[in-house]
């Protein structure tokens, strides 16, 4: 098993993400086959892409600044992951402890491919008192895995245990408030855990009539257009099916006439590209062809 | 302000002046950055009596299943 920590140290929110990082690296780095730390000024988007490339097959752990739209490099005005190079994540786990990445640019990392994508779908929050408790809580899950889990359902019962346990462990109310938010914006996605929600009702249909991986990556361009096509058609033989009808009735309609045959063939011929684009997709998705 | 959030708030205002604080998503808040949070964001005040509220039912909850009860 290999590995790549990135962990960006620019403030002082990141001196305690940077701390809890290197007491994972310590606890599971001779577990590892190998790891490249990319620590403080080493957290660029550049230096996170190569160690991308060059380690097509290890874990990539965050912990630092997220958003919905990406995680924060070091000095934090940049990301070092977005959308422009999210797709560097498939087929791989990503781990992490940073601010609502799940809720956005997390869940877009998943529907391009990667294997697992733990996080918060919220901000994350933690007391200075607690904070050894808060980390051991939030790195639970890495050292679960490293350790030998495969089971991502088992995984998250492991975070959320440690949460409880971190919960009980305290007797500061604030941090219990806090240990119980961020162990309930904990989010994995993987197949059989969680899935990334979605507001939006288009791409429930989508996600319904495509499955989870091809519903997300269909664009709004690609929606609207099968949106028109659709209508289009239906506007097409509405049309036809009413000149004739002015013609003859219903029985010119249901003659063969040549523009059911013409407007047959369109829908054929749609039912098969729309096969073969769906069959396309499928491959893109589960190879490495964007990276 | 009810009874909780009053209580809430006094907890808060009996933190030493120097109390380490707590991070809400990358921001630092001391006693008077939370205080004054806590007062004028209402927001914030409903999330955090929404929090307080869910903790104090798992509490109860867990305790009941500790005692085979639930």
């Amino acid at each position: 098993m290999q590995a790549i920590f990135t962990r960006p140290k620019f403030d002082e929110a990141s001196n305690f993400s940077f701390l809890w990082m290197e007491r994972l690296i310590n606890t599971v780095k001779d577990k590892l086959e190998s790891y490249v730390d990319l620590p403080a000024d080493e957290a660029t988007r550049k230096n996170v892409e190569k160690a991308l490339y060059q380690n097509p097959e290890a874990d990539f752990c965050y912990y630092d600044h997220g958003s919905s739209s990406g995680l924060a490099a070091q000095g934090g005005m940049e990301y070092c992951i977005d959308d422009g190079n999210v797709e560097l994540l498939k087929g791989r786990i990503c781990y992490s402890m940073a601010c609502l990445w799940l809720s956005g640019n997390g869940a877009k990392a998943y529907t391009a491919g990667a294997k697992v994508v733990v996080g918060y779908v919220k901000e994350f929050a933690f007391t200075v008192e607690d904070e050894m408790l808060f980390c051991t809580a939030a790195n639970s899950g890495y050292i679960a895995h490293v350790e030998g889990e495969r089971d991502w359902a088992k995984v998250k019962a492991v975070m959320i245990e440690a949460f409880n346990k971190a919960i009980s462990e305290t007797d500061n109310p604030w941090s219990k408030t806090w240990l119980t938010w961020n162990r309930d914006n904990l989010r994995i996605y993987a197949p059989g855990v969680d899935v990334p929600e979605t507001k939006c009702i288009f791409r429930k249909v989508a996600i319904w009539l495509l499955g989870p991986r091809l519903g997300w990556r269909i664009s709004r361009t690609h929606a609207m257009g099968w949106m028109l096509h659709l209508i289009g058609y239906g506007i097409t033989v509405h049309a036809v099916a009413s000149e004739l009808y002015h013609k003859g009735g219903y029985a010119e309609i249901l003659k063969p006439q040549g523009e059911w045959i013409g407007l047959g063939l369109i829908l054929i011929g749609f039912i098969f590209l729309v096969q073969e684009h769906v069959k396309l997709l499928g491959k893109l998705i589960g190879s490495g062809v964007s990276k | 302000m009810n009874r909780l959030e009053k209580t809430i708030l006094k907890w808060l205002m009996a933190r030493d002046d120097d109390w380490e604080g707590w991070f809400f998503g990358g921001v630092k808040y001391d006693k008077k950055a939370t205080i004054e949070k806590f007062i004028k964001d209402k927001q914030f005040r409903k999330l955090v009596v929404e929090q307080v509220e869910r903790t104090a039912i798992e509490m109860f909850e867990g305790h009941m299943k500790k005692e085979g009860k639930a």
